[in-house]
This record gives structure tokens, C-alpha cells and sequence, in this order.
């Protein structure tokens, strides 16, 4: 029986989170797949306030929503450090990683409204690229610094699932030219190894997405 | 010489986010220099220390600054190993705190806001929402409190019962300005027990602003609110 299990659905960026961790520190792990549809005995069972995936099992004990799993994940096996060490720069990563929680579901209010919400969603979107581009970052190639580290992996959806957005929406917010550290991080993210090779399918992706979106807006 | 390993805290009293900061501070007895802020004229100082967000609490050690009353918290947590824990140790139940202190933030919050700052049908709705999450957090708290009784004191007083009493410690106060009654003793027992105790501890008491103070403040608050959305 699998120490490690994870409850989790493609293509959620939230179940990826704790992929990315899991791998980065060489954890195996069971993946349990839920229909969010239909979901499980099993779900609803470990995670009855919000009957959401990510959920992590470790010998049985369930840990609910991807930060809070990642914060047990560093804790419970600190190879290959995803926070910083130095208490300060804990807190700073800590601060960013609230941020992207905080606002990242701005662009999945682009994905999911039309009208003046769609609007007001983009706005959100970005103001938070920009406070991104002017504050977070700085001259370093990833937030963790050399290498990735859990506020990389927090932002991870600006990445990979926002062009996926831009592309179903026909809303481009990352256009060519602005937010360049932004966009040159978006790059250096997606070559990282672990994350490259721990992508859904594009396309996949991009067909479940535009059927989502037409199903959202159509029973609106 | 005299910045260094000063705490400075820029706070607002009237802050539930600042009061937690404040009242962790008090709890480890760690000296602070505190700034009340006037949200309508931030200081340079607030601004520069909090660039992003421009909101307090901000906690300011050795000249470095960090925002966030719960990052500071976690923060404090880290760095004062002596005092009483705001965590626990063991990985698992910092999972449960972390969880239970999302849902309140998360969760009641902001509903809360609604329920001072609405009437009629909005606030029914909010207060019916508010009575439903405080249900799932009686059950979910069961867990922390397996003989059903909270027994906080000043050496085990936590992260958890810092957040709720930032946003229900004064619910005798909302109480009484609102007229509806938002923790119940039947509905929620270990809630409302969980919260006296919380209440009767002296640093809590001494950093709670008093009675008409707390009341008059929501009033002002509650009026403002409802006179511009008219």
C-alpha cells in the first residue's frame, strides 16, 4: 500500500502544484483520479468542507488545499528545499505565494465571465502581472533564485494555464514586449525538467478548456 | 545602534489583522515600538514598507519589513523559539491549523464584513451563510478539542484562536450593534466556549479596547457603510 496518495483531476493546476513538489523532491505517490462530476465515497470522506481536490494522503492522514500540502510536504521531507531556510526570506516567500493565491483566480474570472465582469477580470489580471513584473521578481531568473522554489511553483498557473486561457478567450494579456521579466520567467519556468516533463497535454488542454467555457457561459 | 533588533509594528487599533500581530507580540513578550497609522494619510514609512499591497499590519525588524498579519505571524512562530508556540510541532497539526485558519480567513471573514455592513435581505442571506460555516467549524474543531473542552491559556494559545478572536472575539459587540445573535451557545457550543476562554485570558483583556469603544467604532462603521451604498 502506497504511503503517498494523492486524490487529484486533470487538468487542475492546483493538483499539479503538488506534483511538481512531490517529483522536485522524489517522493513516489499514488495518483487516485476523481471524476469532479461524480465525486468519490473517498473525496468526500477526507475532504468534507470543501469536497476539492488536491488532497494528499500520507499513511492514511488527508491534508486539504495545494500550499498547505506543500508547507506539510517541505516539512515532512526537506530534501531539496522548496522555501528558503533564513526566516526573513521564508516570510517573503510566503508573502508571494498568499499573493498568487490572492489573485490568480482574476484570470480564471476571464475564463469563466463575459460581459462586465469579463472586463473588470481582466483589469484584475493585470494589475497582478504588473505587480508581478515591478515587485516580485527582481533581476532574479526564478523566484526561488537559481532554481525554482514553492512561490515558482505557486505562480506556475500564470505559465502554463494562462496562455491556455489566452487561447480559448482570444484575451491576450501577455503581449508581446510588456512584462518582460515575467514573460523571460514564464520561459525559464517551462524548461525546468521536472515542470517540462510534468505538463498536461496542450491540446488536451486547450479542447477540455474551450468546452468548459462553452458550457459556463451558455448556462449563464 | 537603536534601530537594530527593534520591533516596530504599524497598526491601525480598530484592525482585527493588526490586533492578531499586536497580540502575538504581546504574547511572546517580545518589545515593540507600535505606529497607529491613519489609513487616510499613510506614512511614508507604511508605503515604503509595504509598496504592494500599502495595507497594515506591517511588522518592521532590523529595518526589514513584512506584510501580511498571518505571514507575520508564521514569521514570529519561526524566530522567537522561547516563547509559547504560536504552531504546533508536529507537521500534520500545523496542516490542521493552517486548514482551519484558511476556512476562517477565507470563508467567514468576509461574510462577516457583509453581515455589519448590510441590512435587509443582503444581511439575512450573509447571516445565514455565516450560521453554515460556523457549523462546519463547530464539527471541524471537534478534532482540536477531543475532550470538548478549549482550555486556552497564555502558554498554549495558538495561531488558530489568535484568528478567531480577531474576527469573533467581539461578538458581543456585533451582538449588541446588530441585533442578531451570531454565535449561539446551542448552535455552536464549543465555539462560544472556545472564545470565553480565549476572552478571559489578561493579555487578551488588556489589548481588547473596551466595550463602548468596540461598540461605538462598529455603529460608525455600520452607518458609513449603509449611507453610501443608498
Amino acid at each position: 500500500m502506497a504511503e503517498v496518495k494523492l486524490l487529484a483531476a486533470w487538468p487542475s493546476p492546483f493538483y499539479y502544484r503538488v506534483v511538481w513538489a512531490l517529483k522536485l523532491k522524489g517522493i513516489a505517490y499514488e495518483f487516485i483520479e476523481e471524476d469532479l462530476a461524480n465525486k468519490s465515497p473517498l473525496l468526500l470522506q477526507y475532504n468534507p468542507v470543501h469536497k476539492k481536490i488536491p488532497v494528499l494522503l500520507h499513511r492514511g492522514k488527508p491534508i486539504c488545499e495545494s500550499m498547505i500540502i506543500l508547507e506539510y510536504i517541505e516539512e515532512i521531507w526537506p530534501q531539496n528545499s522548496l522555501l528558503p531556510s533564513y526566516p526573513y526570506d521564508k516570510a517573503i516567500a510566503r508573502f508571494w505565494i498568499k499573493f498568487a493565491d490572492e489573485k490568480s483566480p482574476a484570470i480564471w474570472m476571464v475564463f469563466r465571465t463575459n460581459g462586465e465582469e469579463h472586463e473588470k477580470a481582466v483589469k484584475d489580471s493585470l494589475e497582478m502581472l504588473k505587480t508581478i513584473e515591478e515587485h516580485a521578481l527582481g533581476e532574479k531568473k526564478f523566484f526561488g533564485g537559481d532554481k525554482i522554489n514553492m512561490v515558482d511553483i505557486a505562480f506556475g498557473q500564470l505559465a502554463y494555464w494562462l496562455p491556455v486561457i489566452e487561447d480559448v478567450t482570444g484575451v491576450k494579456l501577455l503581449e508581446a514586449g510588456n512584462f518582460p521579466r515575467l514573460q523571460t520567467w514564464i520561459k525559464n519556468f517551462k524548461q525546468v525538467p521536472i515542470i517540462k516533463e510534468n505538463l498536461p497535454d496542450r491540446d488536451e488542454m486547450f479542447a477540455f478548456f474551450k468546452r468548459r467555457r462553452e458550457m459556463t457561459l451558455a448556462s449563464k | 545602534m537603536g534601530e537594530e533588533n527593534k520591533v516596530i509594528l504599524h497598526g491601525v487599533w480598530a484592525s482585527p489583522f493588526s490586533k492578531r500581530v499586536e497580540l502575538a507580540l504581546k504574547l511572546t513578550g517580545i518589545p515593540l515600538e507600535y505606529v497607529e497609522e491613519d489609513l487616510q494619510n499613510k506614512s511614508p514609512q507604511l508605503l515604503r514598507c509595504n509598496p504592494v499591497h500599502k495595507k497594515i499590519p506591517v511588522r518592521v525588524h532590523n529595518g526589514k519589513p513584512i506584510a501580511e498579519s498571518l505571514v507575520i505571524l508564521e514569521y514570529i512562530d519561526e524566530t522567537w523559539k522561547n516563547s509559547p508556540r504560536l504552531l504546533p510541532k508536529d507537521p500534520y497539526k500545523r496542516a490542521k491549523v493552517r486548514f482551519w485558519t484558511s476556512f476562517v480567513q477565507q470563508q467567514l471573514f468576509d461574510t462577516m464584513f457583509t453581515v455589519t455592513k448590510t441590512e435587509g435581505e443582503a444581511q439575512r442571506k450573509a447571516v445565514k451563510e455565516v450560521s453554515e460555516k460556523l457549523q462546519v467549524l463547530e464539527e471541524g474543531i471537534k478534532e482540536l478539542f477531543p475532550n470538548g473542552n478549549p482550555c486556552i491559556d497564555s502558554q498554549n494559545i495558538g495561531l488558530l484562536d489568535i484568528v478567531i478572536l480577531s474576527l469573533l472575539g467581539p461578538h458581543k459587540v456585533q451582538e449588541e450593534v446588530l441585533g442578531i445573535k451570531i454565535i449561539d451557545p446551542e448552535k455552536t457550543p464549543l465555539i462560544f466556549a472556545w472564545l470565553t476562554a480565549i476572552n478571559q485570558l489578561t493579555v487578551v483583556k488588556e489589548s481588547t479596547p473596551p466595550h463602548d469603544k468596540l461598540v461605538a467604532l462598529l455603529k460608525f462603521l455600520r452607518e458609513n457603510s449603509l449611507k453610501s451604498s443608498a
